[in-house]
């Protein structure tokens, strides 16, 4: 990482262009992003409620229904002036292409028929052919209204104050605002102050809808300015405000281009999810600023007059080291539980899942690439700047308080959270499920007033369809079905909630009573499917062709009924569609199908899939949390701690909403599933800060205390930051989804931080969970044991002459050569031991040979377990004068594949050996210095130091320095330590169990020996068995031929 | 026991005949190895066995279907060496929808007697040849087919070894290599459905006999290298009608002889490791007339590769294709046979005459290698489409690997990879090995 680190500070200006350029290319991706605005084109199409949608859209026309109403003030509709309007209107609607003529109704429609009994048989008219001027003619409209009582509460009310126009629209180009912009257009000239016209009807409020999800195009600089102002309060300097915004920003772009690059569409349900981005990024941004001011604050109090650059630089490079591998976790975390929703069905989600997903990992790459490429072009922070982020403030005397409570007062915490959290999650037993799609606005904005007025004055503005498949032509002829769905549509008419229901039936009934004079006891079904045949032909006579479009189609196989509700409330829509499938199974016939489906019953089915699938994907998000954190902690305990906050923040969230009356729905729902893909990084950056905390102090409380001060700061930061952002939402005066959002994802994020800071940390102290404090024993023991010396595979030996004192440069040469057989082979166990103390084991054998005339060995290793590198082989053949060769075979591979040798640095097969600690380091390469001499582990030993002679030699094998405590006998490094580039302390090595190998020449082979890496905690032990040497290895074995034979 | 669902009879009886004869020496073996220390008969077999569980987004089929549940288990044997000879067998059986499908592949990749006699190494049995130095794109690589169908996170899992004699003669750091593959794999592609078009894949018959090919080898010195000739039926297929009628037309596969002669080269040049392949292929269609056949085609690879910090392995690529007498299809004026041309182009990846792309594939291991991450990157530019397979494997500890990863196809439709994009997939994957 810091390799990484110093690479991408030293060339930060290409960094910084090459971000430019990527940030080019995603933006070009925008123009692919495909917004979808047709709610229900999000959803699978196999749901009953849609798939009945379909079919009664396709045959009858129905889609999205506009009611258009009008109330004179003074008298009743029939007055020229009331039906010129009406008339007028209807005319405009129909004129447009958008309107599905032949389902428009009203008083002057032509679908709007008369049907009277003659001498003839029977008289379909208009209902209102022109306009009648005459009081006789007005009389004798209203007189035909109130003789077809189809259309009673349906084109007039029965007060008569109010006649309505209903109409249908096809989808259009330019949305549901579209389509509330044609029937406003065709309502405006009419608006006068004789007359009220009210308009209402599903697309105006999805339009309403679309325009309302516009405002984040204001909102969302707010939330900018907003968290750039807490984090300003936080730190007090520039940099704080600007550069977290710049990666929140630039996070949110990249997501963007990247959901472009996909060719996943956009939808207005994820027109908040950018606040989302940018409230994790920024989040992020700031756990890795406050430890930059740390780092910083350190090296300026060590060195006040130092160089202030290079300083800022160091403290960048410090910072991310620290930072950037819990932040790879917890973005990692996040991005696998944002990136697991792809498996949906739905549109929304998935594209929620990617959109969010991609967002969080762009920050992770511009945290590790773009931001400390610019931080350490910036201007380092001046002493007022640092003096004033080190100054106490209320952030830290908050932090503190937490800090007490949980370390001090656990029994308390557990009582006062776990109380907290139980009563505020009992308001859970309260939680409505109940979507509606007009109760996503306030109750007193000009559309709701408009709705409730048409819903209290007519039949109702929410259609409510019911199919009825015969199977068969002529099924809809049948007495029988006729009966069952006459008795249909009473059932449905029992409930307050409908209005008005209309069907086939109705005018069958009208019929048959205008074909016996009019007489009231005939206003009923005909008994005989002959005779519902000929009252049809004989309708057919003087109606026309599509008078019956929008209720029976062309081969009276299918029709349909038609409930108008006042309300869209998927509660009474759920019950009125249960109620019409247990009708139907007692009184309808069985080879005919009934089912419920389309208008209103669209939203419920986006609002059942939706809550199911947005519940299922919390369940997701928490498994991933739970299944990431156990693997990167390597523990379950782990696993389960991180999910306290995010499981109170979802039990509170549900909660509050159960106690604040605030339904659970598509947004509501989308707040928890945000709140613990936000929460799960306060867990993993407090636990990350704690446990590298107790590593390097050894007094537990200030350890502690300190993190808290730390990652418990940033934590609350970051939450008031992120509640601030989405606070914002509640600005959006009239929206109920923006107001819900913006107040719960404030209390999640307040329950989220809280718990982390108390609950959180209180089971940690009281379970004092392995992966927080085992590191911490496993630490002290290796301190104790303190096991160094510089050790190679390779290395050593050869005997002192007695009496003659050795330069540096001899003993590092007979050093050098000490193991150095002319062929060995052994079996080998390696032990990869991480700093947590679990372990791996790879078992070997391998062989060696030097070639002749050289001290260039030949080594061959071959992997034997576990099973999954069996098979697995490594030749290396050293040259003193040149780039070494390696080759690897790799089983699934089947071919053998040439390294890049001359990286001596590079890690050997994993372990914490380099390929230069297995090779050996070259004694010409280094300059020696004999520091002194002394006894370990008694027995005499010299103690050197070497550094590199040429500057390339550092680079290549990694290392600034490295001393060795060299065995006087055996010439065995039996302690050795390795320094980095920048000087510090990177592995300790140490060689054990030295046994004589070859007695002629003075060989020594440790069989055991070590390499801990100080830096990551990480170590390898090698065990060597059967070791054998000079037995006669022959020069084959070290070629391609072996590498590719089993 | 040894069966294979997706191919032909023929190879069903080579494996027998492997089977028996594996099982023979394997008996042998472990009889030969009890004379030793005593130890379990299983474990004198060597056995390596693998359990996968994995989740795919999407298969190879173009269903519209969302979500399978693929598992299989892995095999391999690796018996002690008996009368100087060695034996290997390496199988899987495997199932892409674990509870929707009962469809299986239950496949013996490998399954071969190896034995060296002076200066000369056999290997007789089913096997899998793999040539070429160039990173994951081998102009040279013709010997073995793959089942792309197969839901797999390690793409060479999907080769299948097919029966063959190969013999190298090692003088030094040369080798000479000769093979003679009698076996005929069928390849399995992932084909967009396309209505009214049925597909069949036909049997190259006794042209599969004719597979051979020779090859001079060096490894070590100051660079490894080879040159190299095969000949035998292409993985690549040319299409054929097969029949029409009202319900459609039937579009045969046919894999036809090609000739290719290739070359390999990979050196180190301080810490840059370059390599280079290619080949030339002639093909059926050496006129180039046939619109329904691929055209004799050069294929070449250059790329280096460089390690950073440590552990962060950067390889590219260029790569660049020349296809000789190229005609642009497009202007064929049966509109059918321009269709089918034009799908015939997209499966050969021969849609100009010069095409240029580039591979790139950063990895980093982290952790001591505890946890690797790998994206491998193929794009070709003009009919620009290409393929991103990133991947993480996390070693939960010695036995349990988690891989998560994913297949994205993406490009213009008409390109070699874009037509692919609906097969394009997330997967992850558990894998308990011992």
């Amino acid at each position: 990482m810091k390799k990484y680190l110093s690479w991408i500070v030293k060339h930060r200006k290409s960094v910084i262009f090459g971000t430019f350029i990527v940030t080019l290319g995603l933006l070009a991706q925008l123009r692919s992003l495909h917004v979808i605005i047709d709610p229900d084109s999000a959803l699978p199409q196999t749901h009953p409620y849609i798939a009945t949608g379909r079919i009664i859209e396709n045959v009858f026309g129905n889609k999205f229904t506009v009611i258009v109403g009008v109330s004179p003030k003074e008298g009743t509709v029939y007055q020229p002036s009331v039906l010129n309007k009406v008339s007028r209107i209807t005319d405009r609607i129909l004129k447009d292409p958008a309107s599905i003529k032949s389902n428009v109704m009203s008083l002057s429609a032509r679908k709007a028929k008369d049907i009277t009994g003659n001498d003839d048989g029977m008289t379909v008219r208009p209902m209102m052919e022109k306009v009648p001027t005459t009081p006789e003619d007005l009389l004798r409209l209203q007189q035909a209204v109130e003789k077809n009582p189809a259309y009673t509460n349906l084109l007039v009310s029965k007060d008569l104050k109010t006649t309505q126009i209903v109409a249908e629209f096809k989808k259009i180009d330019g949305g549901f605002q579209a389509i509330a912009a044609i029937v406003k257009e065709a309502v405006k000239p009419e608006l006068d102050a004789s007359v009220d016209i009210q308009v209402s009807g599903l697309p105006i409020f999805l339009g309403l809808l679309e325009k309302y999800s516009q405002r984040m195009g204001f909102l969302f600089p707010i939330a900018l300015l907003i968290i750039g102002l807490i984090h300003y309060e936080a730190f007090r300097t520039l940099q704080a405000l600007i550069l977290p915004l710049v990666t929140a920003l630039l996070a949110v772009a990249w997501s963007m281009g990247i959901l472009g690059l996909l060719k996943e569409p956009f939808d207005v349900f994820n027109s908040s999810t950018p606040i989302l981005i940018l409230a994790i990024a920024a989040g992020h941004a700031v756990q890795i600023l406050k430890r930059y001011y740390e780092e910083y604050g350190i090296l300026f109090r060590a060195s006040p007059n130092g160089d202030k650059g290079e300083m800022s630089r160091l403290a960048v490079l410090k910072s991310l080291e620290k930072v950037g591998p819990v932040m790879v976790v917890a973005c990692t975390v996040a991005s696998l539980g944002f990136f697991s929703l792809m498996i949906f069905e739905i549109k929304s989600i998935r594209t929620f899942g990617i959109f969010t997903g991609a967002g969080v990992l762009s920050a992770l790459v511009l945290e590790l690439t773009f931001i400390p490429a610019l931080r350490a072009m910036l201007r380092p922070p001046n002493e007022k700047e640092v003096h004033r982020e080190q100054s106490r403030s209320i952030w830290d005397r908050i932090t503190e308080g937490f800090y007490r409570l949980a370390s001090q007062r656990q029994k308390q915490v557990y009582i006062f959270t776990g109380l907290l959290i139980l009563v505020l999650s009992l308001g859970g037993f309260f939680l409505k499920v109940e979507n509606s799609q007009k109760g996503y606005f306030y109750g007193k904005i000009a559309e709701r007033l408009d709705d409730d007025a048409m819903n209290s004055k007519m039949a109702g503005t929410n259609p409510f369809y019911v199919l009825i498949d015969g199977k068969t032509e002529d099924a809809l002829k049948r007495p029988d079905v006729l009966r069952a769905m006459e008795g249909l549509q009473l059932e449905l008419e029992k409930s307050p909630w409908v209005g008005k229901t209309i069907s086939l039936v109705d005018f069958l009934k009208k019929m048959n009573q205008s074909l016996n004079s009019d007489r009231k006891e005939f206003f009923k079904l005909p008994t005989d499917q002959n005779l519902v045949a000929q009252y049809l032909l004989l309708y057919s006579n003087s109606g026309e062709p599509g008078d019956f479009d929008s209720y029976v189609d062309y081969t009276y196989q299918r029709g349909v009924v038609t409930a108008f509700l006042k309300t869209d409330s998927s509660t009474v829509l759920t019950t009125l569609a249960n109620q019409v499938k247990e009708y139907t199974k007692d009184h309808f016939p069985a080879d005919v199908d009934v089912k419920a489906g389309g208008g209103s019953l669209g939203g419920v089915a986006l609002n059942e899939i939706m809550i199911r699938e947005k519940v299922l994907n919390i369940l997701q998000i928490l498994g991933a949390v739970f299944v990431v954190t156990s693997l990167v902690f390597r523990s379950l305990t782990a696993g389960m701690l991180i999910l306290v906050p995010l499981l109170a923040a979802v039990a509170v969230n549900f909660g509050v909403m159960g106690l604040f009356g605030i339904p659970l729905q598509i947004a509501t729902a989308l707040v928890s599933a945000m709140a613990v893909g936000i929460g799960a990084d306060y867990g993993i950056y407090m636990s990350y800060r704690m446990r590298e905390e107790l590593r390097t102090h050894s007094d537990e409380k200030e350890a502690l205390a300190r993190a808290f001060g730390s990652a418990g700061k940033a934590t609350l930061f970051v939450s008031t930051a992120v509640a601030g952002g989405f606070g914002v939402l509640m600005l959006s005066w009239g929206f109920m989804i923006h107001l819900w959002m913006g107040f719960l994802i404030a209390v999640a994020m307040l329950v989220s931080s809280v718990t982390t800071l108390t609950l959180f940390p209180a089971l940690i102290f009281s379970l004092r969970p392995k992966f927080i404090f085992e590191e911490r024993k496993t630490q002290t023991m290796k301190n104790l044991k303190s096991v160094p010396a510089l050790l190679i595979l390779v290395f050593l030996a050869g005997s002192a002459q007695a009496g003659a004192p050795l330069t540096a440069v001899e003993i590092a040469k007979k050093s050098f050569s000490a193991s150095k057989v002319a062929d060995s082979k052994s079996d080998s166990t390696f032990r990869l031991i991480n700093a947590s103390g679990q372990e791996r084991v790879r078992k070997t054998t391998g062989s060696t040979k030097l070639i002749p005339g050289t001290t260039d060995n030949q080594r061959l290793v071959i992997f034997e377990s576990p099973a999954d590198v069996k098979g697995t082989k490594t030749l290396l053949i050293e040259h003193s004068k040149g780039d070494d060769d390696i080759w690897i075979y790799l089983p699934a591979m089947k071919k053998v594949r040439r390294l890049v040798s001359s990286n001596k640095k590079d890690s050997f097969v994993g372990t914490d050996f380099s390929y230069g600690d297995v090779i050996g380091h070259r004694v010409e390469d280094w300059n020696h210095k004999l520091l002194k001499e002394e006894k370990v582990d008694g027995r005499d030993c010299y103690v050197t130091e070497s550094t590199p002679a040429r500057p390339e030699v550092g680079e290549n094998s990694g290392y600034s320095k490295r001393t060795g405590c060299i065995d006087k006998e055996s010439f065995i490094a039996l302690r050795g330590e390795a320094f980095d580039l920048n000087g510090a302390l990177l592995k300790k090595f140490a060689a054990r169990k030295i046994q004589k190998v070859d007695d002629k020449n003075q060989k020594w082979q440790p069989m055991e020996i070590e390499s801990e890496n100080v830096q990551t905690g990480h170590r390898t032990v090698i065990e060597f068995q059967n070791y054998k040497a000079n037995t006669g290895v022959s020069s084959d074995l070290f070629t391609a031929r072996t590498l590719e034979k089993q | 026991m040894i069966s294979l669902r997706h191919v032909r009879l023929k190879s069903s009886n080579w494996l027998i005949v492997g089977a028996i004869a594996f099982a023979a020496l394997a008996a042998l073996s472990v009889q030969a190895s009890e004379e030793g220390a005593p130890s379990p008969i299983l474990e004198k077999l060597g056995p390596s066995i693998s359990l996968r569980g994995a989740f795919w987004d999407r298969d190879k089929s173009y269903s519209s279907r969302r979500g399978y549940l693929a598992s299989s288990a892995w095999l391999t044997l690796r018996p002690k060496e008996v009368l100087s000879s060695k034996l290997f067998f390496d199988g899987y059986l495997a199932k892409n929808d674990t509870i929707g499908s009962p469809k299986y592949f239950a496949e013996a990749r490998e399954a071969y007697l190896e034995r060296s006699m002076g200066s000369l190494d056999l290997r007789i049995g089913r096997q899998v040849i793999v040539w070429g130095r160039g990173d994951k794109v081998n102009p040279t690589d013709q010997w073995s087919s793959k089942n792309f169908t197969l839901l797999t996170t390690d793409d060479e899992d999907s080769r299948l070894g097919a029966g063959a004699l190969n013999l190298a003669l090692n003088l030094d750091r040369y080798r000479l290599i000769a093979i003679w593959q009698p076996e005929w794999r069928m390849p399995n592609y992932p084909i967009p459905p396309i209505s009214g078009i049925s597909l069949s894949y036909v049997d190259p018959g006794k042209a599969a006999y004719r597979q051979f090919g020779l090859k001079l080898d060096q490894t070590g010195g100051d660079f490894d290298g080879s040159l190299s000739f095969f000949n035998g039926p292409s993985r690549t297929p040319n299409l054929s009608v097969l029949s029409a009628g009202p319900t459609g037309v039937n579009v045969g596969l046919n894999f036809e002889t090609v000739q290719v002669y290739g070359g390999d080269i990979a050196f180190n040049l301080g810490s840059y490791g370059f390599r280079a392949e290619a080949a030339y292929t002639a093909s059926a269609d050496s006129a180039g007339t046939d619109p329904l056949k691929f055209n004799p085609e050069f294929y070449g690879v250059l790329g280096a590769d460089r390690t950073l910090f440590e552990n962060l392995n950067l390889n590219f690529q260029f790569l660049y294709k020349h296809v000789f007498k190229f005609q642009n299809v497009r202007e064929i004026a049966d509109p059918n046979t321009q269709s089918m041309a034009v799908q015939q182009n997209l499966i050969s990846n021969q849609l100009r005459n010069n095409q240029l792309g580039i591979s790139f594939r950063p990895s980093y291991k982290f952790f001591n290698e505890t946890l690797e991450v790998e994206a491998a990157y193929v794009q070709w530019f003009y009919n620009p489409g290409g393929l991103l397979r990133p991947k993480a494997t996390y070693a939960v500890n010695d036995h349990l690997k988690a891989i998560a990863g994913g297949e994205v196809y993406f490009g213009q439709r008409d390109s070699f990879f874009g037509r692919l994009q609906d097969v394009s997939s997330v997967f992850t994957e558990l894998r308990y090995s011992f």
